[in-house]
């Protein structure tokens, strides 16, 4: 799994790849907590694009960004959700609570 | 043997070398130590000088070390580690280095002496510290053991009442795990039945897995609604647990045999199914989210009553049995599950109950890679 930030305008944006599962998700967490809380970016948003499986553990790393977000009254929006990991958030019911669209230039969009 | 004039002339470089430095004559005798050889053992210089290493050393010290100095005439050099004799009685580890040279006919020891005090000190202590590392890693892994028959007496077995029979298999993917299942049986007419998983692996999930169901037992028993029991526990896991990552799905129904109805709930979880012989079973979705993240986790709608029919299959189950992957990375999904769930429902219980995870582990490439928990309901 890797995990990097981009900045654009008043937004962080994350590319992730890999699987995220319980090896991995507490560097996802470190690093999009650390983004929320120092950056103070209005917006966050996760490119999932190349992310394959994301397990229970990775999905409380985006419910641990959400819930940080909610906190500072900033949006975490998930991008680029492959077929599993979509079914995953699905199953879970948290496809409500996620602000969640297909591609970057949608997000930017709103 | 007289001092040769070649020694004289090295004696001041050898003197202010940093290793103890020896030499002797091919009969053991000692002919010259320096001033740092002195201070490693303690002597003075003329007790050394004109007497037989031999001397220094216990016969069983000797018999180990006779046979390194041989080598040292034979092959011209020798490295080995042992120990040099201390005054005190004391035993300093050395690094030996041997060099034969000859002059004049005569043959000569020139010995340096490495004191690795430290490093045996450092190995003994790193040797005490591994041993103390198994001596607890045994006592963890003892523990692990008794939480492990702790978490599998919890697990339900099968069970045959007149009208419902439950085949149920559980197996962690670690000693001890986050998943459980339950039935609690009100008479053979009225079964309560829970399936849960709680995120992660390992202690942590197994101890709130253990408080889960001591809780959900006794809501269960009590007749609570799943929407009061959902929010009790919603509550409880994010005022108490409070832990990053902790998070828990459920399935829960309540059958009423004689009457065939269920009613379900789940929270976060994958559908339930209901197995009718050869047909696509039919899913029953969780309407609440995952439990313990976010304070409006229950939805008010959460339970819904379902009429069975005889020979109905309710298959209950935790994610470890839809998120396989196979060879070419492709997750088997709840779509796979309903094909396999489909395939083996004209199949008796517990050889569908096999069947199901048959066909699971043939879609899975490797081993396990998280908690698997399957409870399988025949209603007559």
């Amino acid at each position: 799994m890797q995990i990097s930030a981009r900045r654009h305008d008043k937004t962080t944006i994350f590319d992730v790849s890999g699987d995220i599962d319980f090896a991995n998700s507490p560097e996802v967490r470190q690093s999009v907590l650390r983004e929320i809380r120092e950056s103070r970016t209005s917006r966050v948003i996760v490119n999932l694009r190349q992310v394959r499986y994301i397990d229970s553990s990775g999905v409380a790393s985006l419910i641990e960004g959400l819930k940080a977000s909610r906190d500072l009254g900033s949006r975490f929006i998930l991008i680029g959700l492959s077929t599993s990991a979509r079914e995953v958030l699905q199953l879970s019911r948290l496809t409500k609570v996620f602000e969640i669209y297909d591609t970057e230039e949608q997000a930017l969009a709103t | 043997m007289e001092k040769p004039e070649w020694l004289t002339q090295i004696e001041t470089v050898l003197e202010v070398l940093n290793e103890g430095v020896v030499v002797a004559d091919d009969r053991n005798r000692i002919l010259f130590a320096n001033s740092r050889f002195l201070e490693m053992t303690g002597f003075f210089r003329h007790e050394l000088i004109g007497n037989d290493a031999s001397s220094f050393y216990s016969s069983k010290e000797w018999a180990s070390l006779a046979p390194q100095i041989d080598i040292v005439f034979r092959s011209g050099h020798n490295r080995y580690s042992f120990v040099l004799p201390q005054k005190g009685g004391g035993r300093l580890p050395v690094i030996i280095s041997s060099r034969m040279i000859r002059n004049s006919g005569d043959q000569f020891d020139i010995v340096t002496f490495t004191d690795i005090s430290e490093q045996v000190r450092a190995e003994q202590e790193l040797r005490s510290a591994n041993l103390e590392l198994k001596k607890r890693q045994m006592e963890i892994e003892e523990d692990l053991r008794l939480a492990a028959r702790v978490q599998r007496s919890l697990a339900p077995r099968s069970m045959t009442w007149d009208r419902v029979s439950v085949d149920s298999f559980y197996h962690p993917v670690h000693s001890i795990g986050g998943d459980f299942a339950l039935v609690n049986s009100v008479d053979q007419e009225q079964l309560g039945l829970l399936v849960c998983d709680v995120s992660g692996h390992g202690i942590g999930s197994a101890l709130v897995a253990n408080r889960i169901y001591s809780e959900t037992t006794a809501h269960l028993q009590s007749g609570m609604s799943f929407v009061d029991m959902f929010e009790k526990l919603n509550r409880f896991l994010i005022e108490e647990i409070d832990s990053y990552g902790m998070f828990v799905t459920v399935a829960a129904a309540r059958i009423d045999a004689h009457r065939r109805r269920m009613l379900f709930a789940g929270a976060g979880h994958p559908p339930a199914m209901i197995a009718r012989r050869g047909q696509s079973p039919i899913l029953l979705e969780s309407r609440s989210m995952v439990l313990g993240a976010l304070p409006d986790a229950v939805d008010v709608t959460t339970s819904l009553e379902v009429q069975l029919q005889p020979d109905d299959r309710v298959v209950l189950y935790t994610d470890g049995i839809t998120e396989v992957f196979n060879s070419v990375g492709e997750m088997l999904g709840i779509e796979g599950v309903q094909e396999i769930v489909r395939r083996t429902s004209s199949l008796p219980p517990d050889q569908m109950k096999q069947g199901i995870l048959d066909g699971v582990n043939a879609w899975r490439e490797g081993p396990p890679t998280d908690d698997v928990s399957l409870m399988l309901v025949h209603v007559r």
